[in-house]
């Protein structure tokens, strides 16, 4: 990647500390932060929640609120000096020269203005003398150059009217309208699924050579980061910990946590049976637990001295491109890894299994759909069809004891739908589902408790996924006793050893749930989940709101548990790494249909399914020099109340000139399923050998 | 700070002290025998107030001889609570034709003027403390089943409710053990100002002569008795009844502010 550098930078920051005053005590956020950035050139800040890098993109531009404030270091932003600044001062330069993009494209657009408008305010309110029509000129020229479609169109219209990726993009634009020196991104791809977060990160690569602008880019996620920055800072407890050129530090990590961090990701080609996933023990200090002379990281660090309890490291360079905050740095350099040492696994008991039968959960032709009221009077008085949003179009899975089903999609493909479909939250409106033979379509209230307690859901939000009145241990023990796998006078000793089994101390057992942080409020409702000994557990996305390094752990538990219960897995995520690491099968659902399914090992290989393919091109690698992928999936997700005819998948699948007929046969009937063997199969039109030849030979 | 201005406002302590009413000397301004004065046929006004307070507050007198703890007032809303928790809770978890229909029966609560709802029902079954209570408490069900409703669509769309319904636990256990702990802040709020209403209710009723039946010492009556001396110059017998219905019920928002004051504190 080609730096352009002028002499002057365009951001200097120096020993930046950030202070929020709150009612008791003033809270330090970020602390001693140095960096600069030249034109052309990207920074991307690496950090997990509560790290304070959203703190310093705030301070960036002054919006740090009533209680926040600089409490030392400088900002110098084109040479002016940016801490206190008058509010007009900024107001000027916030839009012209600086330019943010937030995280939730959806929020970041006034509802109830045109795009057009929206992006003629910001154009025209710094940029006084020019007129309506220059300005739409270059709107729309702004508009092209992040590939928008028909941009012409794109004015007109409300932002509700547009999708995830397409505000996003149009975020961007709004962003570059001024030429801005230096533009500021905070996370804006996390919202966003994968594949549509590879085209905005290819938009942002494009953008930076022509723009010129400084980019810093702030994310969680490694894999990003690796793709768009040029320098890299990671941060934790509001400290830099580690600074320096992105190829340094994914080539070397030197620092602990950055190490840790790289290790807890599981890639692409890890297995649970090979490599046992890294976690770094602990959880990030809050901001007013932190002590002011001590090395942050100590507590959770395999590789601590004496003197990391005693000292603040300070930020040696290295080599020229390379700074760590680590007392161990250049004096003993941490060698090999050593492969952790699994802790103790707490004994579970084995869940009783009666049946002979060897699969649990048989479903064939599932439906799942959802009227959808346009709410037009024709439709009311009767004249319109009914509309129904189809979720789920006829999904067949069978899964077989102890085994770990992961289903892969991207959001609007049905696998929530059909996660409680399962579960008997939504009602099925066509096919079967039998549960160890039983037919369960029926809503979860009318289940038997026999079959209710053999199957339980682990949700994907920790924040609501506990009720905020009760101790956490009282929920647990509400489960066992609702369940009476044991008798009434041992309930709370059970609810115990399920907080042990979790590994949660006995204190937690009268926490509220406010008391607890993200991650041990997922393994409580596993806990709780666990509470009735089911031999099948739904999880539906369960770590996708945790840090990297909490979900590591979570999933080690998960793994543990079902190893020594035998209970089987469904694991619901959007994350391929993770589903490939974590599960036997893997189903890839598209639109409401499995488009792939078999053996975690035969999916990820060729042949595979152009969206498969698709989806695995769209990750981003752990390794800032790899060449991006040429696959990207154009155009938008259909609507489901409405699927494309034959093949759903036909509409933006970049192989359909393969198949017979030129692709006009994807167009007219639907697919059907090939074998590839041991169990997998992929539903193409496309005969299996020509799939696997093209795509062996462009991965070349 | 705002509970100290409760504090001052709310004649709350007044039910506590008891005294009696004298009926010997007539309409006499405030001295030092009878701080505020007295009415019209010489009964003291304070222990008038403080009595009228412990009617609309404390007690419920449900006749002659049996008295029930806890006021008109607080009775009122009291029932009001249980049926508007009840309903609320129905009609947002269940949804559908339920919810309709509870709505449309709400609907045609609050359609009613309330002064008019209450002279049917009074005039039909005759004043009494507890026909005021079962009007007052029509009156004041359908806000709070609203609210119940707004809080009980939200709390059930959230993961925990989801988590009941997969165990397969009833209705009822869902509402009462999971949405209604999570809804009782606003609901709190709200009933303090639903009493604050309440009282007044009574002020109202009482000034039309369809309150407590005399000489029951409510403070709406004693203003509509008083009225009459108006023009004589005796203005005692109006004022502190007005002042006191007043400064209750500023008393008694202050307090709902006050609480959702700390209760925003702690999000």
């Amino acid at each position: 990647m080609s730096i352009t550098s002028h002499d002057k930078p365009v951001l200097e920051v120096n020993n930046l500390s950030i202070v929020y005053s709150t009612r008791h005590t003033n809270v330090q956020a970020v602390r001693d932060v140095s960096f600069d950035i030249h034109r052309g050139e990207t920074l991307g800040i690496v950090g997990e929640s509560g790290c304070g890098k959203s703190t310093i993109a705030f301070a960036l531009v002054g919006y740090l609120g009533a209680n926040g404030h600089v409490s030392n270091g400088s900002i110098r932003f084109e040479g002016h000096q940016m801490v206190g600044r008058s509010d007009a001062d900024l107001r000027d330069i916030r839009g012209n020269r600086v330019s943010v993009v937030y995280q939730d494209p959806m929020q970041a657009l006034n509802p109830s203005m045109r795009i057009g408008d929206q992006m003629t305010q910001v154009m025209c309110y710094h940029n006084g003398h020019l007129s309506q029509k220059g300005a739409r000129t270059r709107i729309i020229e702004m508009l092209e150059r992040v590939h928008m479609p028909d941009p012409h169109a794109v004015i007109k219209r409300y932002p509700h009217q547009l999708s995830g990726g397409q505000t996003q993009r149009v975020i961007i634009a709004l962003a570059l309208l001024n030429n801005p020196s230096l533009l500021i991104m905070d996370e804006p791809t996390t919202a966003l699924d994968v594949t549509v977060e590879a085209t905005v990160l290819d938009l942002v690569n494009e953008l930076k050579t022509e723009f010129n602008a400084g980019i810093i880019f702030i994310t969680h996620n490694l894999g990003v980061v690796a793709r768009v920055s040029d320098k890299l800072a990671v941060m934790y407890a509001g400290e830099i910990v580690e600074q320096g050129s992105a190829r340094c530090l994914f080539k070397d990590p030197v620092h602990p946590y950055t190490r840790g961090l790289m290790r807890c990701v599981p890639r692409l080609g890890d297995r649970k049976g090979g490599k046992t996933l890294y976690h770094i023990r602990g959880y990030v200090p809050q901001a007013n637990e932190r002590s002011k002379d001590v090395c942050q990281f100590a507590p959770r660090c395999d590789y601590s001295w004496e003197a990391c309890l005693e000292k603040r490291p300070d930020l040696n360079t290295l080599e020229t491109d390379h700074s760590v905050r680590c007392f161990r740095a250049n004096k003993a350099p941490i060698a090999d890894e050593p492969d952790q040492v699994p802790e103790k696994q707490v004994p579970l008991g084995s869940f009783p299994f009666i049946s002979e039968d060897n699969s649990i959960l048989v479903q064939q032709d599932l439906k799942v759909t959802y009227r959808h009221d346009s709410g037009s009077i024709a439709e009311w008085l009767g004249l319109q069809e009914q509309q129904y949003v189809k979720a789920v179009d006829g999904v067949d899975i069978t899964l077989k004891r102890n085994r770990t089903l992961g289903i892969v999609g991207e959001s609007g493909c049905g696998k929530s739908s059909m996660a409680k479909a399962i579960v008997g939250l939504e009602p099925v409106r066509g096919g079967s589902i039998e549960f160890l033979g039983v037919d369960i379509n029926q809503p979860a209230e009318k289940r038997n408790l026999e079959t209710i307690r053999e199957m339980q859901m682990v949700f994907q939000n920790p924040d609501s996924t506990l009720n905020p009145s009760y101790s956490v241990g009282r929920q647990i023990a509400r489960s066992v006793a609702l369940f009476k796998r044991v008798p009434k006078n041992q309930v709370k000793e059970e609810a115990l050893r399920l907080l042990h089994a979790v590994r949660l101390g006995e204190i937690y057992y009268d926490r509220l749930p406010g008391q607890l942080s993200g991650g041990e409020k997922q393994r409580v409702s596993i806990a709780r989940a666990l509470a009735s000994r089911p031999k099948l557990i739904i999880c539906d996305e369960p770590v996708s709101a945790l840090d990297v390094s909490v979900q590591s752990a979570v999933l080690k538990l998960l793994l543990e548990i079902q190893k020594s219960s035998g209970t089987s897995l469904i694991f619901i995520a959007h994350d391929l790494s993770v589903v490939r690491y974590f599960s036997d099968d893997v189903a890839v659902m598209y639109l409401g249909k499995v488009v792939e399914i078999g053996p975690a090992d035969s999916i990820y290989q060729p042949p595979y399914h152009p969206y498969t393919e698709a989806l695995l091109s769209a990750i981003p690698a752990l390794d800032p020099d790899a060449e991006p992928s040429r696959y990207r999936l154009e155009g938008n997700l259909p609507s489901p109340l409405n699927p494309p005819k034959g093949c759903r998948f036909h509409t933006r699948c970049f192989r359909r000139n393969l198949a017979s007929k030129k692709g006009h046969l994807c167009e007219q009937e639907n697919p059907p399923w090939k074998d590839a063997g041991h169990g997998h199969r992929i539903c193409c039109h496309i005969s299996l050998d020509e799939l696997k030849t093209s795509q062996l030979s462009s991965k070349d | 700070m705002f509970w100290l201005i409760v504090a001052l406002a709310a004649p709350l302590l007044t039910p506590y002290s008891p005294t009696y009413q004298d009926w010997i000397a007539p309409k006499q301004g405030p001295s030092l025998k009878h701080p505020l004065g007295t009415d019209q046929m010489g009964r003291d006004l304070w222990s008038r107030l403080i009595y009228g307070a412990r009617v609309v507050l404390v007690v419920l007198p449900l006749s002659e001889d049996i008295w029930l703890p806890g006021g008109t007032a607080l009775w009122a809303v009291g029932v009001a609570l249980v049926l508007g928790i009840v309903l609320g809770l129905l009609s947002g978890y269940l949804g559908g034709w339920v919810d309709e229909i509870i709505m449309r029966l709400l609907d045609a609560m609050l359609a009613m003027p309330v002064i008019l709802l209450y002279l049917i029902i009074i005039s039909a079954i005759g004043a009494s403390a507890v026909n005021i209570v079962l009007s007052m408490a029509i009156v004041s069900t359908p806000g709070i089943a609203r609210l119940v409703r707004s809080l009980t669509l939200d709390i059930a769309t959230k993961e925990y409710v989801l988590a009941a319904r997969v165990r397969g636990e009833s209705i009822w256990r869902i509402m009462f053990l999971d949405i209604l702990p999570n809804a009782r802040g606003p609901i709190i709020v709200n009933s303090m100002l639903e009493v604050g209403y309440a009282v007044f209710a009574m002020g109202t009723l009482g000034f039309l002569g369809l309150g407590m039946p005399p000489p029951s010492p409510d403070w709406g009556s004693m203003i509509a008795q008083g009225q009459r001396h108006l023009m004589t110059g005796h203005l005692w017998g109006v004022i502190w009844p007005a002042l006191a219905l007043a400064s209750l019920v500023v008393g008694l928002n202050l307090i709902a502010d006050g609480m959702r004051e700390e209760s925003l504190r702690y999000q």
